[in-house]
């Protein structure tokens, strides 16, 4: 009896809670608005940040190769790698050199400008492709034709010291002709922050500069391009040098892992190292 | 000590013997209430005036259980106060006390029905809503029972109030400067409302005003200075 009583009472108890909760929200709905806005503001804030998050992860996931230029890259400062580390890399696929520096690009009439060259070989761009204004093979804008090695340079160079296509500039001691707008860089973005304009060039024309002397800020990047059936993470775990500094990897077939990999690699490679490689 | 008890109508409502009361903590710790013995009987009406800082006020907190006096002992209704828990404190105001204050203090998201029904609502009185409807005509404000209190007017909100606090039949029914907010004519309109009330129903009242005519309308006035009761002057017998 006593309990039935008490059954009653809180039942009446919680139906009088209810209804005076109910008629204070009924005068406080202004006030709930703002707070079912504060909580959607804040939803749509962290939906967008993962959206965000997660397209820039699948964008590099997807263009991490392009990006980065190989299925793995290998850089060194001051120093080219050595044959035995290069014969290490030409074992475990195709490979693709790029040395970057920069240096100052003197026009005809006088001006000069400070240009990011990069040099690259033929196998360059082992992933992607440059976009050149006029469209050409890269090959043949590169290229050595009467006397003079060809580039691409980017259009603000072209603007900062007034060329066309077929002018000519000095870079260190070698005539440079410039046979096209580089438009579009496919590793660009791996590159990092440029100081000056780019200027593509190939390996030879960068030997025949005199810019390559001891002591000379040149970083060399080798990208490689594994096997189709062995661009996996137990592929690339076998390219890589014992010794992780310096080496990238962008991603394999399991991106998530490779991600991971990048973001780790990719703070490790900001470091300028001269340490050498092991093989 | 002053014994400015009166004989009621049937023995005392309100019986408040040596009762002490200090607010605030350490240096700032004020003796509000001093030797308080004050006995009001059933059915009487209390005027109870002084300057500002007197005390009338915590005298009617101590008289309403909502402050517990330090020292003396308090009984409304039969009932100790000093003894009861503050559970049984908030049920026996639901029973016996009703307060109408200065500001009216409405329930804002709730209509004049509603805000008149809670009391009876809380102390699970059946028919709630009509019972608040009966007493919100008895203030003459049946035809504005679902309006909110911001869509009434001062004397209409403090009618309210007044509905609400007579709504449960309370023993005794504290009134805190209730026209204080109000022009004279509301004022006036609310004070007879009041008195109607508490001649209809029997109900003993307290009335705090600073206004002497208004307190000369109560069967006594108790006059408070520096939390002490003055003196207890009869009917007509109040200075301005």
């Amino acid at each position: 009896m006593a309990i039935a009583l008490d059954q009653r009472l809180a039942t009446r108890n919680l139906a009088l809670a209810l209804r005076f909760a109910a008629r204070e929200l009924r005068g406080g709905l202004r006030g709930f608005y703002v707070f079912i806005a504060c909580i959607a503001l804040g939803v749509m804030a962290i939906a967008g940040i993962g959206s965000v998050a997660a397209g820039l992860a699948d964008g590099l996931a997807r263009e991490g190769r392009v990006i980065l230029g190989g299925d793995l890259a290998f850089s060194l400062s001051l120093r080219e790698a050595g044959a035995d580390e290069r014969a290490f890399l030409d074992r475990r696929g195709r490979v693709s050199l790029a040395a970057t520096l920069r240096a100052m690009a003197r026009a005809d009439d006088g001006r000069t400008a400070l240009v990011e060259v990069k040099a690259v070989d033929a196998a360059y761009p082992l992933y992607g492709e440059a976009a050149l204004d006029p469209p050409q093979p890269l090959a043949a804008v590169l290229a050595q034709r009467d006397g003079a090695f060809g580039a691409a340079a980017d259009p603000a160079l072209l603007a900062r010291l007034d060329l066309k296509p077929g002018a000519r500039i000095m870079v260190g001691v070698a005539p440079i002709e410039i046979r096209a707008a580089l438009t579009s860089e496919p590793d660009k973005l791996a590159g990092g922050i440029g100081f000056g304009p780019r200027l593509l060039i190939s390996e030879a024309a960068l030997r025949a500069t005199g810019l390559l002397q001891p002591g000379s800020v040149v970083r060399w990047h080798y990208r490689l391009r594994l096997p189709a059936n062995d661009a996996t993470d137990t592929g690339c775990a076998r390219a890589r040098p014992r010794r992780r500094r310096n080496c990238r990897r962008p991603v394999g077939r399991c991106a998530r892992a490779a991600m991971r990999r990048l973001r780790s690699n990719a703070t490790s490679s900001d470091s300028p190292s001269i340490s050498p490689w092991s093989a | 000590m002053h014994d400015t008890s009166r004989s009621g109508r049937n023995g005392p409502a309100i019986a408040l013997s040596g009762v002490n009361l200090s607010l605030g903590r350490g240096a700032a710790r004020v003796h509000i209430l001093k030797d308080i013995d004050l006995h009001i009987g059933q059915g009487e009406a209390i005027g109870l005036v002084g300057p500002s800082g007197s005390g009338k006020s915590t005298l009617l907190m101590v008289t309403a259980g909502l402050e517990r006096a330090d020292t003396g002992s308090v009984m409304v209704a039969g009932e100790a106060l000093g003894t009861l828990s503050e559970d049984a404190l908030a049920r026996f105001r639901g029973r016996n006390v009703g307060i109408v204050f200065q500001s009216f203090h409405l329930i804002p998201t709730m209509t004049a029905l509603e805000n008149v029904a809670v009391p009876l609502e809380l102390a699970g009185i059946d028919a709630a809503h009509e019972r608040a409807a009966r007493e919100l005509a008895a203030v003459g404000l049946g035809e504005r029972n679902h309006h909110y209190p911001a869509q009434l007017s001062g004397g209409e909100q403090q009618r309210v109030a007044l509905a609400r606090a007579l709504a449960p039949n309370p023993a005794i029914l504290i009134a805190d400067e209730p026209t204080g907010n109000l022009d004279e004519t509301t004022g006036s309109e609310i004070i007879d409302l009041l008195f109607a009330g508490h001649e209809q129903r029997g109900t003993t009242l307290v009335l705090v005003t600073h206004d002497a005519a208004l307190a000369a309308r109560c069967d006594r006035v108790v006059r408070l200075r520096s939390g002490r009761i003055e003196d207890a002057p009869r009917r007509g017998a109040v200075k301005a």
